[in-house]
C-alpha cells in the first residue's frame, strides 16, 4: 500500500504535465484540420509556391550555419591563447546577445548597415561605393549569424579549453609548430562539436520568425514559419495546415540528427590554465587580435547602437499610457508564461527522475520528449489552433493574453528542461537512499529536498523564461490589436510605420528590462556555484 | 533480532547467499574484498534492494517485503549522509519527523542528543561548514533520534583521519552500549573490528566464509588478508 501510494506520487506530476501538454498541442492540431478541412486546396501542395518557400527557408537556414560555425571555429581559436585584460569580460558580453530581443537587433541593424549608416559613412570616408541592401537574404544572415556565432564560439571555446594540461605540454615537447598543433590537437576536439552546435543552429535559423518577417523584404523571401504566419493571417487555413505539417515533419527530422549528433557532454574543466604554455609568435598573435576587435565590433554595435539612438531619441512625449499598458501586459505575461514554464519542467522532472532511478531509461526519456515537442510544433499553430477552438472569445483581450501566456511558456520550456534536467536527477539520486530511510516522500521530499536544494536554480530557470517570453515576438504578432500590445508588439507598429524616433526609445526600454532580467539570473547563477 | 534465512540475491552476473543470526546488542563486523557482497548485505537488511528468495527476520518480525522506513533499522552510509543544503537541526530533525514539525518533547531530546555527541553549538550551521568528523557526528546522531534498535554502518569513517576514526569508533561504541543498539558495521580496517565488535564475518564472492569471535578470528584473518586480498 505504501508502495503504491509512492509510486503515485513519483508519476501523477508528470503525467499531469504530459497530458496537459498533448491535449493542448493534439486539441489545436486537431481544431486547425478540421477547420482547413472545409477549403482544403491540395494544389497548393504541387505549387511551386510551397518549393520556393522550402528552398528558401532551407538556403537561409544553411547560409546562416556556415558562416556561423566558421566564423567561430576562427574566433575560438583566435581567442584562446590570447591573453588581454578584460578577456573574461569580453566572453560574458558575448552572451548578452542571447538576451537581445530579435526586433530590437533588427531596430539597429540600419543605423549600422543601412544606406545612411555607419558603415556606409565609413566607406564614404574612403571614398568607397556602398550598394549594401539590408533587406533580403543579407539582412537575414547578418542577424541570424550574430545570434548564433557567439553561441557556437563560447561552445568551441570550452572545448578548446578543456583540453588537458598535459596533451599541451607534450606538444611542446615533442616540439609541433602552430599548424601541427592545430592539427594533432585542437581540431579533432572542435570537429566532434561540430555537428551538434551546427544541426542546432539550422533548425533555430529554420524555424527562425521576426528576422525573417522583419528583414525578408518581399513575398519572395519567405521562411515557413513567416508563410503560416501570412496564410494564418489572411485566414488560408488549408495552407498553414500544410505548410505546418511539412514544418513539423522537416523539424522532426532535425530533432532526431541532434541528438543523434550530440557526443556525450565534455566536462570541460572550465577554469583556465593559469600557466598556459606556447606564446604565439608576433604576426599570429596580431591577426588574433583583429579578429577578436571585428568580432566585439561586430557583437557590439548593435547594443551601443540601440543605446545612443534610444538615449537621443527620449522626450517624454513618448512615454504615453500606451507604451505603459505595453510594459505592464509584456509583465503581466512573462511572470505567467515563467510559472508556466516552471511548474511545468518540475513536474516533468519530478516524474523523470523517479523513473530514471527505477531503470526505466525509454519511459523517463519520454519525459523530456513530451517537454521538447513545441521545438517541432510551431507556437504559431498552436496559437491559432487554439484560436479557433474558443473563437467565440477571440475578441477578449484576457483570452489573447492567456494564448501568448500557453505558447510562451510552452516555448520556453525546452530550455528550462535542460537547465534543471541534470541537477533534479542528481539531487534526487544522491539522496535517495537516504530519504527512503526517513521515509521523506511526497511533499515533504519536495520542500525539504528539491525547493531547499535547488531554490536559487529555480529562481534562475524563472528569470530566465522571464527574459525570453520579455521579448518574444512570435503569435503576438497574429493576435496583437491596439488595444492589447505587447512591448515588441508596440515596437513592431512603430517600425512599420516609420515612427523611427518612438522605435529607438522603445528599443531601448525593451533592451534595458532584459538586461535587468539576464543581471538578475547572472547574480543567481553565482550565488548557486557558490552553495 | 537479526535473522537473515537463505537469502538469495541475483544480480547481472554476481549472485549471493546468507544465513546469518544476530543477538541483541551484539555488535558485529564484516569484512571482506571490495565487491564481495559487503554493502549488498547491509542493503538487504535495511531493504534499498529485495532479496531474489529467502526471508529477512528484524525483531522477530519478518521484514522481507517491507520498504526501509518500515525497518527497525538506521543506516549510514559511505556518502551522502546529510543533505548539504539544510542545517545541522533540520538534519538531525529529519530523523524525527519527514515534515519536521516536532513536539517540545521531540525537540528537547533532539538538544539532548545533540549534546551527547558534542554539537550543540553547530546546530545552525551547514555540513559545509564542520569538519568531517562532526559531519558523521550529525549522521549519528539523526540515526540514534530515528530510535532504531538496529545500527547498519557502510564505512562511514573510511575517509576520516586515523585519530579521528577511532575517535568516532569509541562514541559508537558508547552510543550502542548506553541504547542497548545492535551493530552490524564493514570495515576494511581490522584493527576496528578488534576495538568493538566482538563478532566477525568474512564476506568472499558473496558467501559468508568465517563467523567467529573476533579474537579468534584475528590471526587467520591476518593471514588471509595478505595471502589472498
Amino acid at each position: 500500500m505504501a508502495k503504491r501510494s509512492q509510486s503515485l506520487s513519483s508519476l501523477l506530476p508528470g503525467t499531469l504535465a504530459a497530458v496537459a501538454i498533448l491535449g493542448l498541442l493534439f486539441s489545436a492540431m486537431l481544431s486547425l484540420w478540421l477547420f482547413a478541412f472545409d477549403q482544403t486546396d491540395l494544389n497548393f501542395i504541387f505549387s511551386p509556391a510551397l518549393w520556393r518557400i522550402l528552398g528558401f527557408t532551407l538556403f537561409q537556414a544553411a547560409l546562416s550555419t556556415v558562416f556561423s560555425v566558421v566564423f567561430a571555429l576562427i574566433l575560438a581559436k583566435a581567442y584562446y591563447p590570447l591573453r588581454f585584460y578584460g578577456k573574461a569580460l569580453l566572453l560574458r558580453l558575448f552572451a548578452l546577445t542571447f538576451v537581445l530581443p530579435s526586433l530590437v537587433l533588427v531596430s539597429s541593424l540600419p543605423s549600422i548597415y543601412g544606406r545612411h549608416g555607419g558603415l556606409a559613412t565609413l566607406c564614404q570616408w574612403f571614398g568607397v561605393d556602398y550598394s549594401f541592401s539590408l533587406y533580403g537574404i543579407q539582412g537575414i544572415i547578418i542577424a541570424h549569424v550574430f545570434y548564433n556565432f557567439p553561441f557556437a564560439f563560447r561552445l568551441f571555446y570550452q572545448s578548446l579549453a578543456a583540453i588537458p594540461l598535459e596533451q599541451r605540454q607534450l606538444a611542446a615537447q615533442l616540439g609541433f609548430s602552430y599548424w601541427q598543433h592545430v592539427r594533432y590537437l585542437e581540431w579533432p576536439v572542435l570537429l566532434r562539436q561540430i555537428p551538434s552546435i551546427a544541426s542546432l543552429i539550422f533548425m533555430l535559423c529554420f524555424t527562425s520568425f521576426a528576422v525573417v518577417l522583419t528583414l525578408g523584404g518581399g513575398p519572395k523571401n519567405t521562411s515557413f514559419e513567416v508563410a503560416i504566419f501570412q496564410a494564418l493571417r489572411d485566414f488560408e487555413l488549408d495552407k498553414a495546415v500544410i505548410l505546418s505539417l511539412v514544418q513539423t515533419l522537416l523539424c522532426l527530422l532535425f530533432m532526431v540528427l541532434v541528438r543523434r549528433l550530440t557526443p556525450p557532454s565534455i566536462m570541460a574543466s572550465q577554469v583556465e590554465h593559469p600557466n598556459h604554455i606556447g606564446t604565439l609568435s608576433t604576426l599570429p598573435t596580431l591577426i588574433s587580435y583583429i579578429i577578436v576587435g571585428l568580432s566585439a565590433l561586430f557583437i557590439l554595435s548593435p547594443l551601443v547602437v540601440i543605446v545612443i539612438n534610444g538615449m537621443a531619441a527620449f522626450s517624454i512625449t513618448l512615454i504615453t499610457s500606451t507604451l505603459i499598458q505595453a510594459i505592464l501586459n509584456s509583465l503581466t505575461i512573462a511572470f505567467c508564461a515563467a510559472t508556466v514554464t516552471l511548474l511545468l519542467a518540475i513536474s516533468l522532472l519530478w516524474t523523470y527522475s523517479r523513473l530514471l532511478v527505477r531503470g526505466y531509461r525509454w519511459l523517463s526519456e519520454s519525459m523530456i520528449m513530451m517537454g521538447s515537442l513545441i521545438l517541432i510544433i510551431p507556437t504559431m499553430v498552436l496559437a491559432s489552433g487554439l484560436f479557433l477552438l474558443f473563437f467565440t472569445l477571440s475578441n477578449v483581450s484576457w483570452f489573447i493574453a492567456i494564448l501568448v501566456i500557453i505558447s510562451n511558456g510552452l516555448a520556453t520550456l525546452p530550455f528550462a528542461l535542460k537547465i534543471l534536467e541534470g541537477p533534479m536527477e542528481t539531487i534526487y539520486q544522491r539522496y535517495h537512499c537516504l530519504s527512503q530511510s526517513l521515509n521523506i516522500t511526497g511533499v515533504n521530499h519536495f520542500y525539504w529536498i528539491e525547493v531547499k536544494g535547488l531554490k536559487t536554480l529555480f529562481c534562475f530557470t524563472f528569470a530566465f523564461a522571464c527574459m525570453m517570453s520579455m521579448g518574444d515576438f512570435g503569435i503576438i504578432a497574429l493576435f496583437g490589436q491596439p488595444d492589447f500590445a505587447t512591448l515588441p508588439y508596440y515596437l513592431y507598429q512603430q517600425m512599420g510605420s516609420y515612427q523611427q524616433q518612438q522605435a529607438d526609445f522603445t528599443a531601448l526600454l525593451l533592451l534595458m528590462i532584459c538586461l535587468l532580467l539576464f543581471y538578475l539570473t547572472e547574480i543567481l547563477m553565482r550565488h548557486y556555484d557558490r552553495t | 533480532m537479526i535473522v537473515l534465512n537463505r537469502i538469495n540475491y541475483h544480480y547481472r552476473q554476481q549472485s549471493m547467499q546468507f544465513d546469518l543470526s544476530i543477538a541483541k546488542g551484539e555488535r558485529v563486523a564484516i569484512i571482506g574484498p571490495s565487491g564481495a557482497g559487503k554493502s549488498t548485505l547491509l542493503n538487504l537488511i535495511a531493504g534499498f534492494i529485495m532479496p531474489t528468495s529467502g526471508q529477512i527476520i528484524l525483531n522477530g518480525l519478518d521484514v522481507t517485503h517491507l520498504p526501509p522506513n518500515k525497518r527497525a533499522v538506521a543506516m549510514l552510509f559511505q556518502t551522502n549522509n546529510l543533505f548539504t543544503h539544510l542545517t545541522v537541526y533540520q538534519n538531525m530533525g529529519l530523523g524525527i519527523a519527514p515534515s519536521l514539525r516536532l513536539s517540545a518533547s521531540e525537540k528537547s531530546s533532539l538538544f539532548d542528543i545533540a549534546d551527547k555527541v558534542g554539537l550543540t553549538d553547530y546546530l545552525q550551521r551547514y555540513p559545509h561548514q564542520l569538519s568531517g568528523g562532526q559531519r558523521q557526528r550529525v549522521a549519528l546522531a539523526r540515526c540514534l533520534l530515528q530510535k532504531r534498535p538496529v545500527l547498519l554502518l557502510d564505512e562511514p569513517f573510511s575517509s576520516l583521519d586515523p585519530l579521528l576514526r577511532l575517535d568516532m569508533l569509541s562514541l559508537v561504541e558508547d552510543i550502542c552500549r548506553t541504547y542497548s543498539l545492535t551493530l552490524l558495521m564493514v570495515t576494511h580496517h581490522l584493527e576496528e573490528a578488534q576495538r568493538i565488535t566482538p563478532r566477525t564475518l568474512v564476506i568472499q564472492q558473496g558467501e559468508i566464509i568465517a563467523d567467529n569471535q573476533t579474537d579468534l578470528l584475528i590471526n587467520d584473518l591476518s593471514h588471509l588478508y595478505t595471502s589472498t586480498f
